[in-house]
């Protein structure tokens, strides 16, 4: 039942986006929430067939810092309404330093970035984001700060950073944890690296060179590109649909160093990625 | 030379270029070809067009300085450009450039995963080549220790086929992914030390050349490979004027975080540099707080010891890249362990046992055993399972099973 809403929900966008220029902007909005909706329930309920490529899973890479990779965050169809959702919103991504002010420079962050309007669809990623047991395991109200896209084009790029702030007297708190969502990953390079994190051996690894395909690869081949240097850390590869979910902070509030990450230069085709960040409060 | 002959004909009848590249351009008309008729090709896969990707500029020269080397051997390299040749890399399921995997007759291909650099790339095709056991003698030993793995070498008599046996059945085990394995039946040292009695195993150990050498040890610990190399180009000047009195390395901060505590570094706060003076055992941390810069830690070699001391030689400038760094993490982790003898204030005292260094960060399962003397012995006091590292020149141990699977523990 499941695989024949999905059959059906593509040529329904397909159909919304043909239509697209016959409407308002509400009018899409409306539109696409209503089907938003319906496609978002359906995700809810787990799949019957074991082993559904569809299906919602969870692996965890490292447990400190806690970093969990999810196969289908959201749903094809969702993915294309998010990027629809974003097109109209890129401005040059932002850095932000300690003190909270934001500055430009394209050499070290050269993405876009888009603030997305509230919305049903992002109503359904934030609940979808809070579904999850390993975001709030003490069922506190959390906050949840403006989802945002980021998209990398041609050489775009956004060197090793962090997501959370050092402690400042005008802070008010810091970015607890990250959901990192690929909602278009039509690209070569582009991955997002974690140069200080080391991927857990299914096996020993050998000296440097594994066998591909078979024998002995390592099973987090599949969302890890295995290609990269052992040295390099973890490169997690992207892939329409999936996420990447971090811990910022430790149990004290303070920033993980282990958390540093960067997203690598697109070498072909174009990223985009939604950031769903939980604030907080001191 | 046969591949040069084939190199120019296939060069489309223009000319012949002087100097021809040993690496070779494929593309989707010849790529099947070449895979079926090497027996081992490096492939990189990679996009020369576009300044994005500058590692896949950077790699070029390093595949033409291997290429140079490895194709005496018969092991050849090419390279796709997956910006002209898309679909070949598509379906190698290549997501990032650039990419390098070894093609071998009659095997599936595998991901080279070390260092993107010639050193790397040679010293692992070698070991593919490489049979099980090789013969070493004074000859070729000099080659085998520039592979810069850890080699074990037997002396056996000729016909002593019951250690041979033992010894190729530790050949056999996954050993071999991080030891490189040889016999002699030479009586000549191979290394320092003389030889008396057989069976003898000799273990030589790349980093122990570092610490032998009685020089004070430069580390640069950071977390990252790209911070590593950073900070190495950042102090560069310095090693080369420092050559012949101090030796610099970089430690992963990541792999070895039990090294902070002995070396009486704040293992939170990365990066950081220390000077052990292996003589006096004694070590000088740079403030931690303080930024790594070449002017800082100028000052600070000029503090203590260092200052004035050299005899006013200025050190020739060398061209080759990291000749100043001996990357002690890379030695360290093919042995997968960490530890030089940082705790012993002569290597001659060159086994040391720690209890099993497993858990990341926890400095507390970090001790020496009692001290030991001359030449070395699996001391008593430590279990086999304590025996993780063995940095030794020697290891005067009769070859049996036993001794062998003390080698296992650390592997």
């Amino acid at each position: 039942m499941g695989a024949a809403t999905r059959v059906l929900t593509p040529s329904f966008l397909l159909l919304t986006l043909c239509l697209l220029p016959l409407f308002t902007l509400e009018h899409v909005q409306h539109l696409l929430s209503s089907l938003l909706f319906s496609n978002y329930l359906s995700t809810l309920i787990p799949p019957s067939t074991v082993g559904d490529k569809y299906e919602t899973k969870t692996y965890t890479l490292s447990t400190n810092p806690l970093v969990i990779y999810i196969t289908n965050f959201i749903t094809l169809l969702e993915a294309t309404q998010l990027v629809a959702l974003s097109n109209d919103n890129f401005h040059p991504s932002p850095l932000y330093s300690d003190d909270g002010t934001l500055s430009h420079d394209s050499s070290y962050r050269s993405s876009l970035t888009a603030t997305l309007p509230l919305s049903p669809i992002v109503k359904a990623v934030e609940a979808r984001a809070k579904s999850f047991s390993f975001y709030n395991p003490n069922q506190e109200e959390k906050k949840i700060k403006p989802l945002v896209v980021q998209k990398y084009g041609l050489g775009k790029q956004y060197k090793d950073h962090y997501d959370w702030f050092l402690p400042h007297p005008s802070l008010t708190g810091n970015i607890e944890s990250t959901f990192f969502v690929y909602i278009s990953a039509n690209c070569t390079g582009g991955g997002t690296n974690f140069p200080r994190l080391r991927l857990p051996s299914s096996h020993p690894p050998s000296t440097s060179a594994h066998i591909i395909p078979g024998g002995l690869e390592n099973e987090w081949c599949e969302f890890i590109d295995c290609d990269r240097p052992y040295t390099d850390g973890v490169t997690f590869k992207p892939i329409t649909g999936n996420a990447i979910f971090w811990e910022n902070v430790d149990e004290n509030g303070d920033g993980m160093v282990s958390t540093l990450h960067a997203g690598l230069p697109v070498t072909s085709g174009e990223k985009m990625g939604l950031n769903v960040w939980s604030w907080r409060d001191y | 030379m046969a591949r040069w002959r084939l190199g120019c004909l296939t060069g489309a009848l223009l000319f012949c270029p002087v100097a021809l590249s040993e690496v070779i351009q494929l593309s989707k008309d010849n790529f099947e070809n070449h895979v079926r008729r090497t027996e081992f090709l490096v492939v990189s896969y990679a996009d020369s067009t576009q300044s994005a990707c500058e590692p896949c500029l950077a790699l070029t020269p390093e595949l033409e300085a291997a290429a140079e080397i490895l194709s005496s051997r018969n092991i050849f390299i090419s390279t796709v450009d997956c910006d002209g040749d898309a679909g070949i890399c598509s379906t190698h399921d290549v997501q990032s450039y650039p990419t390098i995997r070894i093609f071998q007759a009659h095997k599936r291909p595998a991901r080279y995963r070390g260092k993107q650099r010639a050193r790397d790339i040679t010293s692992h095709m070698i070991k593919q080549v490489l049979p099980l056991i090789s013969e070493i003698d004074a000859a070729n030993i000099e080659e085998f220790k520039e592979l810069d793995t850890p080699l074990l070498v037997a002396y056996l008599d000729a016909e002593d086929k019951k250690n041979f046996n033992t010894f190729l059945q530790v050949a056999e085990s996954p050993l071999h992914d991080s030891f490189l394995f040889g016999t002699t039946t030479t009586t000549e040292p191979l290394f320092q030390v003389e030889v008396k009695e057989r069976p003898f195993i000799e273990f030589f150990n790349p980093v122990d050349e570092v610490i032998a050498s009685g020089l004070p040890l430069a580390l640069i610990f950071a977390f990252t490979q790209s911070e590593r190399s950073s900070l190495a180009n950042e102090l560069k000047s310095i090693a080369m004027k420092e050559k012949g009195s101090i030796n610099f390395a970089t430690v992963d901060a990541v792999k070895l975080p039990f090294l902070a505590e002995p070396l009486g570094l704040d293992g939170k706060r990365y990066p950081a540099f220390v000077v052990h003076d292996i003589e006096n055992d004694e070590t000088f941390v740079f403030d931690q707080r303080k930024e790594i810069t070449r002017e800082n830690i100028e000052k600070f070699l000029k503090g203590f010891w260092i200052g004035g001391e050299k005899d006013g030689a200025v050190a020739e400038e060398e061209t080759g890249e990291g000749d100043a760094y001996d990357e002690l993490q890379d030695i360290l982790v093919a042995r997968k362990l960490g530890s030089y003898n940082f705790e012993l204030s002569k290597f001659r005292l060159n086994l040391q046992c720690y209890s099993e260094v497993t858990s990341a960060g926890n400095t507390n399962n970090f001790r020496s055993c009692s001290a030991l003397t001359g030449t070395s012995a699996v001391p008593e006091t430590c279990s086999q399972k304590e025996l993780v590292s063995m940095s030794g020149v020697n290891l005067n141990l009769p070859i049996s099973n036993q001794m062998m699977s003390t080698i296992n523990v650390r592997v």
